[in-house]
């Protein structure tokens, strides 16, 4: 399967784990979700959800737009799109950056 | 020294790139951050550090003061830029030339050009144009020749098409980002000019984006939830909806994109009310809405092209084809507006976001390469040095050294250096190799840290730079910096053998191991597998799953090595039968003190069982070792056999004493109730497992030399295969198998090796499959057998009907498909007693 259409179902996977983290699933539901999680990684992607981390200007890996008045310590409170990597024979890299919004807690 | 400049830079108000010519096409170098090929063309001076790019455009809004973009639209001007962060000022030239920098760190190959071709807009005039070599120059290359965009975009359309040029007189419609050109370009004396052009600096694709947040999702969002003046709420960085601003213009992008190949686009999200209710939000945006949006800004480009053609007595009829560059352009409404309104021919044959730099870089191939040294005042440092891209002199005296932790378990961790004799204003970087940390550019002190970013569970590899006071890179040798995080933590314990699964192989009605936990991965770990099960287990019944997970080597058979956690489920504890093929999901946990956690989950029937074993308490299955007993005895009687026939009495005497030992191993077990609370199951195990490897012995080195035949035969059968079919995936496969041999071949169990011929054979049918002649030969074979081997004769009659008239179509799969569906059909395709084994399929 061409790695765009892997990183679509990434980014689909996460968009339902999203969702359903606000309600109470079921555990075939979530375990369901986990196997998705398991086949992409089997597949080589590295899926990261960087929610509530630090965030600062020398993380490439997000994509960020900065909210408020964004003094001091600034933080992920949204997450749009996930971090993912993949693993190749010469070591991982970086294949879409996350889609965050940042500012302050 | 290359003979043709080769290289090209699209140096844009919102987005720079960088080509390479290739003997015939043209690579465009990618970010090493993130992959793509766009860097925004944006500059910015943080406290301590400069950004360039993707980094430097977050802060466009937050730190307008020390963030600078589009300082393109200021090249040949006067004006400088006052940076308050570092209280000094920078000039377009400079911060030109920083983005031409960073444009080369693309260059993955380490070439270090000294010529190149950048493009500048049809607009610039001649200071504008030489201010943007003196940009080039100062990025360290030492011929720079200028090209306008529409020409370089209109050669990449002529050489997609294949013509040496386009004909007559044409437009090139120029719609990025946040900016968008027209030019009227036209060949006069086999040169292609530029003769007119149009263009507004505030119209691009963000004004669709802003059209579809404010006059689709805002009213929506007003009129349904009762929010007063969405609008600035949104827009106040500290109001309530700040947050929503930036996820709903992310969502138009995202819509707008979409629109472009669908008529319709879904879009979903969450939103408070003021209440403080969440809602899920669904919103279908259609195209006539997005065009109904788009519309009035599109048609005003469209009145800037009737201006050019008026201003230059021109009819649309006079304009051959309208060429599309841009991001904007995949637009169908600019596409259709065009061609509807104007009546122009729209030609949308390349990639617009790259045309211009791939139109570049086919120029830049065609040219020679001069690269004549700059007048020395102007040179930068590098050129005085015979080339090289740093003064090697300054550079050798530099010393650094480096401490940090190289295991970790936090998420970032400290790193010093102490740098010395390094020329003034030089600066460093920081970077991770998979892309996911920048430092920025940071000034050089005699010492310097940084908390590095780590990427959990992995190896991150950092490299550390120095560059100097004209951002050249100075050429010091700096070991990478190495950090492992998490699992590999040297706090972690190595596991002393590999951690495996016994599973059925009802091929050859054996089980064998299946490595789970790899010798020497790092405690804790955890894994989860899918399995499917190997035949039905009924409700009700004695039969069980087993999930068997055994200590030892993975090479050997279940039957020597160490069981340390069993979980069985028998048809006793079901609520419906586990039919054949269903999936069960397993995950196996091991702590850094070696409990082990087995979790089943089987989904048909939803139900979890879950057992820990701890390395205290061995767990032993009765049934299993009276089956594991069982298949040992009729192994090793089978050995014996052999070798009284062939009157080896004295090798067959450890054989004798080990199967006499199993026969009473046998007797206890059977009178041994399966929840024995005694120590006996486990004397019993270990027995059995001593036993176990003097009948491995005795069977494997008879045995092991016809398998190992067998193999060989195998692999030289595929190879030959291979080199007549030419099947790339598969020699890839047969390549992989071949390089894995050395680790097993001389000290696997016979279990591992049939395991392995399987593999070869499964590869061989494989190439065989699509082998027309073969399959035709099976089709026969199976056609021609005799109506009393089938149940069906009316259908084996249709079948064999079918199957002849597709031999004509000499379809491989067609053909198979009746040679299988006959075997289906046989009374005795499946003549073989099946092994009770562990239920679950290998």
């Amino acid at each position: 399967m061409p790695q765009h259409l892997w990183i679509k179902m990434a980014n689909l996977v996460f968009e339902l784990e999203k969702k359903l983290s606000t309600g109470q699933p079921s555990t075939g539901i979530v375990r369901n979700i986990d196997r998705m999680k398991n086949v992409l990684e089997e597949a080589g992607f590295m899926l990261l959800n960087p929610l509530g981390e630090p965030y600062n200007e020398a993380r490439t890996d997000l994509e960020a737009s900065i909210t408020g008045e964004a003094t001091g310590k600034l933080h992920v409170l949204d997450v749009i799109k996930p971090i993912v990597y993949t693993q190749q024979e010469d070591g991982r890299s970086l294949l879409q950056k996350g889609v965050v919004i940042v500012g302050n807690k | 020294m290359s003979s043709t400049i080769n290289f090209a830079i699209d140096l844009g108000t919102t987005n720079s790139l960088i080509a390479k010519a290739n003997n015939g096409s043209v690579d465009i170098f990618k970010n090493p951050s993130g992959m793509k090929v766009t860097l925004p063309s944006v500059v910015a001076f943080r406290k301590d550090r400069i950004l360039i790019g993707d980094k430097a455009r977050e802060y466009v809004e937050k730190d307008p003061a020390n963030v600078f973009a589009a300082f393109k639209r200021k090249m040949g001007t006067g004006e400088s830029f006052f940076i308050p962060n570092s209280g000094s000022f920078k000039t377009p030239i400079e911060l030109s030339t920083i983005v031409l920098q960073e444009l080369k760190n693309f260059i993955f190959t380490g070439e270090s050009p000294a010529s190149v071709v950048i493009t500048i807009p049809a607009s610039f005039d001649t200071i504008q144009s030489n201010a943007t070599k003196e940009a080039g120059y100062a990025a360290g290359f030492r011929e720079v020749l200028l090209l306008q965009e529409p020409i370089a975009a209109s050669l990449a359309f002529a050489n997609k098409e294949g013509k040496a040029g386009m004909e007559g007189r044409w437009l090139v419609y120029d719609l990025g980002g946040g900016t968008f050109d027209v030019a009227l370009v036209v060949i006069e004396d086999d040169e292609m000019k530029v003769i007119d052009h149009e263009g507004d600096n505030f119209f691009g694709g963000v004004d669709f984006d802003n059209g579809i947040l404010t006059q689709l999702f805002v009213p929506y969002l007003e009129s349904h939830y009762g929010v007063q003046d969405l609008s600035s709420k949104m827009l106040s960085a500290n109001g309530k909806y700040n947050k929503l601003y930036f996820q709903l213009l992310y969502k138009a992008e995202e819509a707008k994109i979409a629109l472009s190949n669908n008529t319709t686009v879904d879009i979903e999200f969450d939103f408070e009310d003021e209440a403080g209710e969440e809602h899920e939000v669904f919103f279908t945006i259609s195209r006539d809405q997005f065009d109904a949006i788009a519309r009035e800004r599109v048609l005003a480009s469209i009145a800037f092209i009737r201006n050019l053609l008026t201003r230059n007595n021109l009819q649309s009829s006079d304009i051959t084809e309208v060429v599309l560059v841009g991001g904007s352009t995949y637009i169908p409404l600019v596409r259709n507006l065009l061609a509807q309104d104007l009546g122009i021919k729209v030609n949308t044959t390349i990639d617009p976001t790259t045309a211009v730099v791939e139109g570049a870089a086919w120029y830049a191939g065609g040219r020679p390469s001069k690269a004549t040294p700059l007048p020395a005042a102007q040179q930068p440092e590098a050129a005085n040095t015979g080339g090289k891209t740093a003064p090697a002199a300054a550079a050798s005296n530099i010393e650094i050294k480096t401490a940090f932790q190289s295991n970790s378990r936090d998420t970032e961790e400290y790193f010093a250096a102490t740098i010395k004799n390094a020329p003034a204003g030089s600066s460093y970087r920081i970077t991770r190799a998979d892309g996911g940390f920048d430092s920025g550019l940071k000034p050089v002190a005699e010492k310097i840290s940084e908390m590095l970013l780590l990427l959990p569970n992995s190896l991150n590899a950092f490299s550390l730079k120095l560059f100097d006071k004209q951002g050249f890179p100075l050429q010091v040798s700096i070991p990478e910096i190495l950090i492992v995080q998490g699992k590999f933590s040297i706090y972690g314990q190595p596991l002393p053998h590999d951690i495996c699964l016994e599973v059925d192989d009802t091929d050859n009605n054996i089980t064998h191991l299946e490595v789970i936990f790899e010798r020497n991965a790092i405690l804790p770990i955890k894994k989860s597998i899918t399995k499917t099960l190997s035949r039905t287990i009924v409700k009700g019944s004695d039969d069980q799953l087993l999930i068997n997970v055994l200590e030892g080597s993975r090479y050997s058979s279940p039957q020597s090595n160490l069981p340390i956690g069993i979980v069985s489920i028998s048809g006793k504890q079901l609520k419906s039968d586990l039919v054949k093929g269903a999936d069960v999901d397993l995950t196996f946990e091991i702590s850094e003190s070696r409990d082990i956690t087995v979790t089943a989950y089987i989904s048909m029937i939803d139900e979890e069982f879950k057992q820990a074993f701890s390395p205290s308490a061995r767990s032993i299955n009765v049934t299993r070792l009276q089956q594991e007993t069982d298949y040992l005895h009729r192994l090793g009687k089978r050995q014996l056999d052999k070798l009284l026939k062939t009157e080896k009495y004295e090798e067959s005497a450890p054989l004798q004493r080990a199967l006499n030992d199993l026969e009473t191993i046998q007797t206890k077990l059977r009178t041994l109730s399966a929840d024995d609370v005694t120590d006996t199951k486990y004397q019993l195990d270990d027995q059995k497992r001593r036993l176990a490897q003097i009948i491995d012995t005795a069977e494997k080195g008879d045995r092991m030399v016809e398998l190992k035949e067998e193999y060989y035969q195998k692999k030289e059968e595929g190879r030959l295969l291979l080199q007549q079919s030419g099947n790339k995936d598969l020699l890839q496969r047969f390549e992989n198998m071949s390089a894995d041999e050395p680790t097993w071949i001389n000290n696997c169990s016979t279990q591992f090796l049939r395991l392995k011929i399987g593999e070869m054979g499964r590869l061989i049918w494989e190439i065989k499959r699509k082998d027309v002649s073969y399959v035709t030969r099976v089709y026969l074979y199976y056609a021609g057998l005799s109506d009393d081997k089938y149940y069906n004769h009316s259908q084996v009659k249709v079948l064999r009907a079918r199957g002849n008239e597709a031999l004509g179509r000499q379809n491989p799969d067609e053909i198979l498909s009746y040679a299988a569906q006959l075997h289906e059909l046989l009374i005795d395709k499946d003549q073989n007693e099946a092994i009770k084994g562990t239920g679950l399929k290998g």
